[in-house]
């Protein structure tokens, strides 16, 4: 085909081209330009030069959210990646009717965060919810989990239902990673008499470094951004814990709008989130092989 | 990859073998794995069960001390449709769910095929731009946007939450290249040999091929519009306009404190449903779809 003939491509692509000027570009253009100004969204705004960035990096809300968000975002996506680990060996072995777990345990994921939020705060109550009366039932707690005044524990509660909810997916990735890795390293290893133990670490998680990276980049700066799961879970209980996307929220669409700092910490929350996908790449080499 | 969990010495050499019993014989799966998979489905369905159990009590504080599927009063679903007016926001959410899909499938292809067929200057960069934006936090995005609706007049309408599909979106623009590189080159040759206009050649020769991924994109709409909370809560006011989600977010407390939770189990049970059933029905390749794309790069 001609190079003339390509120049179709522009035509099919035309519709993302707007996307980008106009839901990428001008917005970001706008929000650069209102996070240097003070504005209410009533009277005009006002060019203030860096005060909202200065005001957003000594403000101590801002680095508790940064704190709240990024413990977890850690403990999130370490349970979430080394649970479904195991789950993408057991799912993936060669038995009939297997596949109905599969669904089971991807499912969780699909259904709405406000629905599956009302459904844990009730299991969470520690006046009676079913999660205290088993744990009751042998020997532990009562834990408050999301009702609790200990930010660890309302976290602890929000990563759990998150967790529930998305490991049947990062478990999908793995699964699709197993089968890519060639059976013969696995059969070498039987025939040398090497332990399920020792084949996973040794063999198994080595291979799926890639797809592990893959859900650590996505699942890092997604974690980061989190919202709804917050919103909900700590709105119902009263519980003081907030994550960056919160505190943007009540910022921007709060009593009082303050445009210009929820513009000036969107973008250090983008700061820090660039910096870490960069330094997660810089370092993968270290650790991820793709000669498999 | 056969796992064999269990450690049995096969060798004559040992002097006593025990006789292999039902968890130490040696199988090409782990039966320890199987139990363990068991007891962890039985955790992942447990919430449904229990928000299902906990919609049908009769008196709304009893979710919390409840005899396990006792009572069964369905009347409670009746009331969240009438009093609640649930009925009036699923046929938003779906409202919004069909022009979700329609856009998507309409744009993510159209861009999809531009990508991966025509190898024109500036396809590279454009590609790997749209791959970059899908690491901007969202947050970033929706304050400059809420400004642009707000500055148009177009807050609580459906707009905002709806155009943002009919312009592709980068993941389902990734999607639907994958789709269409896998598929062969050879038939758009062969197509525009005979005459064929490239705009006849997307339309009905690769997209009736593709047909497996714009599945995955339907569903990708579907469960992106019904599940998304941000969305509604920033530009829906008007309470007749809300959506699934948004409703339930704010009934959050009301139905607590009222002393009737159990309308609010009922709800929640309401709004799992469609997606779950839907899924149910499609799951091979959707996640086959998915996983594909993103192993393949």
């Amino acid at each position: 085909m001609t190079r003339k003939h390509m120049r179709w491509g522009w035509l099919f692509v035309s519709p993302y081209i707007i996307s980008l000027l106009c839901f990428t570009l001008v917005p970001l253009i706008i929000s650069i330009y209102y996070s240097f100004t003070t504005y209410d969204m009533m009277r005009p705004a006002r060019w203030i030069g860096l005060r909202n960035y200065i005001g957003t990096v000594t403000k101590p809300e801002t680095w508790i959210a940064f704190r709240n968000v990024w413990v977890y975002a850690l403990m999130l996506e370490s349970l979430q990646i080394s649970l479904a680990c195991v789950l993408a060996v057991l799912l993936n072995q060669k038995v009939k009717g297997l596949s109905v777990f599969r669904v089971i345990y991807y499912i969780p994921g699909l259904t709405p965060t406000t629905a599956t939020a009302l459904v844990w705060a009730r299991m969470y109550n520690p006046r009676g919810g079913v999660l205290n009366t088993i744990l009751g039932f042998i020997g532990l707690g009562p834990f408050a989990f999301t009702y609790s005044g200990n930010w660890v524990e309302v976290i602890v509660g929000i990563v759990l239902m998150t967790l529930w909810k998305g490991v049947g997916g990062a478990t999908i990735y793995l699964i699709a990673g197993l089968q890519a890795i060639s059976t013969d390293v696995i059969e070498a290893a039987d025939i040398d008499g090497a332990s399920a133990v020792k084949k996973f670490f040794r063999i198994t998680v080595p291979l799926l470094t890639p797809t592990i990276f893959f859900l650590m980049i996505t699942g890092i700066s997604g974690a980061l951004q989190v919202f709804e799961s917050f919103y909900m879970l700590t709105e119902s209980t009263g519980a003081d814990v907030y994550v960056v996307n919160s505190r943007i929220y009540s910022l921007m669409w709060g009593a009082n709008p303050q445009v210009g700092q929820a513009a000036a910490l969107g973008w250090v929350s983008f700061i820090f989130v660039a910096l870490v996908t960069w330094l997660q790449k810089k370092y993968e080499k270290k650790w991820v092989h793709y000669d498999a | 990859m056969p796992n064999n969990n269990v450690a049995v010495n096969s060798a004559p050499a040992a002097e006593k073998i025990k006789k292999p019993n039902f968890f130490t014989k040696r199988r090409d799966y782990s039966i320890w794995g199987l139990i363990a998979l068991l007891l962890g489905s039985v955790v992942m369905l447990f919430p449904f069960v229990y928000a299902f159990s906990a919609s049908l009590v009769s008196n709304g504080l009893s979710v919390y001390s409840m005899k396990w599927f006792a009572e069964w009063e369905w009347g409670n679903y009746a009331r969240v449709f009438k009093e609640m007016d649930f009925l009036r926001y699923t046929g938003n959410t779906l409202l919004i769910a069909a022009l979700d899909i329609i856009g998507s499938i309409l744009s993510n292809t159209f861009v999809g095929f531009g990508f991966a067929r025509y190898d024109f200057k500036g396809s590279q960069t454009l590609f790997f731009g749209a791959l970059c934006t899908m690491f901007l936090p969202g947050t970033v995005m929706t304050v400059p946007m809420f400004l642009i609706w707000s500055s148009l007049g177009l807050t609580d309408t459906y707009v905002p939450l709806v155009i943002g599909c009919f312009f592709g979106q980068a993941m389902n623009i990734f999607l639907m290249r994958q789709c269409f590189k896998g598929l062969p080159a050879g038939l758009y040759e062969a197509a525009l040999i005979d005459g064929a206009h490239p705009l006849y050649i997307y339309a009905r020769i690769y997209m009736p091929l593709a047909r497996p991924m714009i599945a995955t994109l339907a569903l990708r709409a579907f469960t992106g519009a019904w599940n998304n909370l941000f969305g509604p809560l920033i530009y829906i006011t008007s309470l007749n306009k809300r959506t699934i989600s948004l409703a339930l977010a704010n009934y959050n407390s009301k139905y607590e404190t009222s002393g009737d939770t159990q309308l609010l189990m009922a709800a929640a049970v309401i709004a799992m449903l469609p997606t779950t059933v839907v899924y149910a029905f499609t799951q091979k390749q959707f996640v086959a779809g998915m996983a594909s794309a993103a192993i393949k790069g």
